[in-house]
């Protein structure tokens, strides 16, 4: 059975000036122990989709879905308290800024603590073992003086550390790793993310990571969904992914990675996401896509089967070309 | 963290002489010196006149009269009242206590209101709760002392009975001698059955009226640090933990929230002790504000002169106990950088 099951979950914001989508028929599983990213530009909507997920969205957030279940549980009527009882303990999260992420406040033994006894009701003596043994896991040399330390005495890397040991604490079936490098310099970076998936084979948990870094997704994940402006524009194995993009975007996401680079100058794709004004009638990518044509423009595309990665897309690509014959229903009349 | 309490006194020192300088002269500006107050409209024999002046010393030139002065202080001589003759020093002592535990429980009233009112009020920013919390702060901000002094006394007091009118204690059933001039203490240690409710009692009215300003300080700046911190990632992460609403709240955000109350808490010892000069008059509170506005009227230099020297002393003081209070909840500041 899958861990987590999304289904077209949408996440609508209040404003002044009426509804925004954030998350726009968002579909996604996790299974146990999988390895699933999330990739897209800043306000992609990737952060706010597993946001909804945690249930920490502020209170103008509207969040619809067909189906929202972690283990089989349905997480869209839960009451905050059930939910309570999942979060940090079955499902954890950990954060982009690991140094505003911790509580300046509170030492690092008093906050990967509070977990401990709120989930597991754990007694002083061994919380502090536990604890240790936590900072241990995660790699953080003199654990027993660590303990003691507050957050402004740590480095950037060594605060994800402890974020981490927060969010393994209870031993969760999912964590859920919001940019957890991306802050970070680039060695750090790589020992993070070995830390991360080291975890996941050592304690048997699913993780999505959530990430705008093509690199990080090639190196860690299994499949990867792929979003832009809200929606998702493709799912795919990540293998599959990196040899067959099917959607224009994705394909534009790799050819402008380094690595890929067969010119001098690194191709970008030009333009920028739509924001909440000046959303195209059509295809949301249509705008900035080389593809384009007349019908992007005036009509929405319904996702490509499950072949094609699911691909939002009038004419999916298939070996880097546009294939009319596999155009979707609406784009062939 | 020593060097640091150290450099700070030392940045005090010319507030002090500044602070006698002004006192001295403030005191001298106002018409009619101690002799002339006391002879009153009969008048009085130039010949007694000037023997008065000779034996208070006020015959000598102003310049004399204040080395007279600073070097008393730096004897730690703070001079002789003109009316009771008795040291200024044992006068503010005896009487101070009166003022400090008005003032504390006026800071306890407005600490213990205004950080919850203004927790819920940044919680449920935009409700009724919200909109009523802050209004009545701008009132309570704008009241003056004495109106709203007499105003509770009038309907309070007079027209529901519920609060004696004045004093610290009903002095016809209780009497004991005081040990450390708090009558709460006090009274609490004497074996006089309800003693301590009467000083309780008599203290309600006052703690109301000099706390609201603080509280209304208190209850704004309370909420606005609060907006702030319930936006920052920690807080974020404290639900991702999945850990109650209040202790989210009441732990992880107000913590933080607290350090700028801390400052504004020291920054109102101030305006609480010139406060309590107006509330214990109203009240007829025997604490140094009642008796500095006595010395007012009886041009009493050397009690006015050591009085305000004394008073501003301790709120200089408190003030650098709150620095160090504040290193307590803030760790970012207890181990420099």
């Amino acid at each position: 059975m899958n861990l987590l099951e999304i289904e077209n979950l949408s996440v609508d914001f209040e404003t002044r000036s009426g509804l925004f989508r954030a998350v726009d028929r968002v579909s996604l599983t996790v299974a146990p122990r999988e390895i699933v990213s999330i990739v897209g530009e800043s306000g992609s909507g990737k952060s706010v989709a597993m946001l909804a997920v945690m249930g920490l969205l502020p209170k103008t957030a509207r969040v619809t879905a067909d189906r929202l279940t972690f283990g089989g549980e349905n997480l869209l009527g839960i009451s905050p308290a059930a939910r309570r009882k999942l979060v940090g303990k079955d499902i954890a999260m950990i954060f982009q800024e690991p140094m505003s992420s911790l509580n300046p406040c509170f030492t690092v033994g008093f906050q990967i603590g509070e977990s401990l006894e709120t989930h597991l009701g754990l007694g002083r003596a061994a919380r502090h073992t536990r604890s240790i043994e936590l900072l241990e896991q995660v790699g953080i040399p003199e654990p027993e003086a660590r303990l003691r330390a507050f957050p402004h005495q740590l480095s950037g890397g060594m605060s994800q550390r402890v974020m981490i040991a927060m969010a393994i604490a209870c031993s969760p079936k999912l964590l859920i790793a919001d940019e957890p490098s991306t802050a970070l310099d680039v060695t750090i970076q790589a020992q993070i993310l070995d830390l991360l998936v080291r975890l996941r084979d050592e304690k048997d948990m699913g993780l999505v990571l959530i990430t705008h870094d093509m690199g990080v997704v090639a190196e860690t994940a299994e499949r990867v969904v792929v979003q832009y402006a809200g929606q998702q524009v493709e799912l795919a194995e990540t293998v599959a992914l990196f040899d067959d993009p099917h959607h224009p975007y994705t394909a534009a996401l790799l050819s402008a990675l380094p690595e890929r680079a067969t010119e001098k100058r690194l191709p970008s794709i030009p333009g920028m996401v739509p924001g909440q004004w000046d959303r195209p009638a059509g295809c949301l990518f249509a705008p900035r896509c080389t593809f384009a044509a007349e019908i992007c423009h005036t009509r929405a595309p319904a996702p490509c089967g499950a072949d094609l990665g699911r691909a939002l897309c009038h004419f999916p690509l298939v070996g880097g070309r546009p294939r009319l014959d596999l155009a979707t229903a609406g784009a062939a009349r | 963290m020593f060097r640091y309490l150290l450099r700070r006194a030392a940045l005090t020192l010319p507030t002090f002489v500044a602070l006698m300088f002004i006192t001295f002269v403030a005191i001298r500006l106002v018409p009619g010196d101690p002799v002339e107050v006391r002879t009153g409209e009969r008048g009085i024999s130039p010949e007694r006149l000037a023997q008065f002046r000779h034996e208070l010393g006020l015959d000598q030139p102003v310049w004399k009269q204040f080395l007279d002065y600073v070097w008393g202080i730096l004897h730690g001589d703070f001079g002789t009242s003109l009316v009771t003759n008795a040291k200024v020093l044992n006068e503010f002592a005896t009487l101070f206590p009166a003022t400090i535990e008005l003032s504390l429980s006026a800071m306890l009233f407005a600490v213990l209101i205004g950080v919850p009112a203004g927790t819920i009020a940044a919680v449920k920013r935009g409700s009724p709760f919200d909109h009523t919390v802050m209004g009545a702060s701008v009132i309570g901000f704008s009241m003056p002392i004495f109106w709203w002094g007499l105003l509770l006394i009038m309907l309070v007091s007079e027209r529901w009975g519920l609060t004696p009118v004045s004093g610290r204690l009903d002095l016809i059933k209780y009497y004991f001698e005081p040990t450390t001039g708090f009558l709460l203490i006090d009274s609490w240690m004497s074996d006089q059955k309800g003693a301590f409710l009467s000083a309780l009692h008599h203290l309600v009215l006052p703690t109301i009226v000099l706390g609201t300003i603080p509280l209304a300080v208190i209850a704004r700046i309370t909420r606005s640090s609060m907006l702030e911190v319930l936006n920052e990632d920690y807080v974020r992460t404290a639900r991702a933990k999945g850990l109650s609403p209040l202790r989210v709240i009441g732990l992880h955000a107000l913590r933080n929230a607290l350090i700028p109350v801390i400052t504004s808490i020291g920054l109102q010892i101030g305006t609480l002790l010139a406060g309590a000069v107006l509330t214990e008059t109203i009240f007829s509170w025997p604490g140094v504000g009642k008796w500095l506005i006595e010395g007012i009227g009886r041009r009493d230099y050397p009690a006015l002169q050591g009085g305000i020297m004394l008073i501003s002393s301790i709120v200089i003081f408190v003030n650098l106990g709150v620095d160090v209070l504040y290193g307590a909840i803030n760790p970012r500041l207890r181990h420099g950088r």
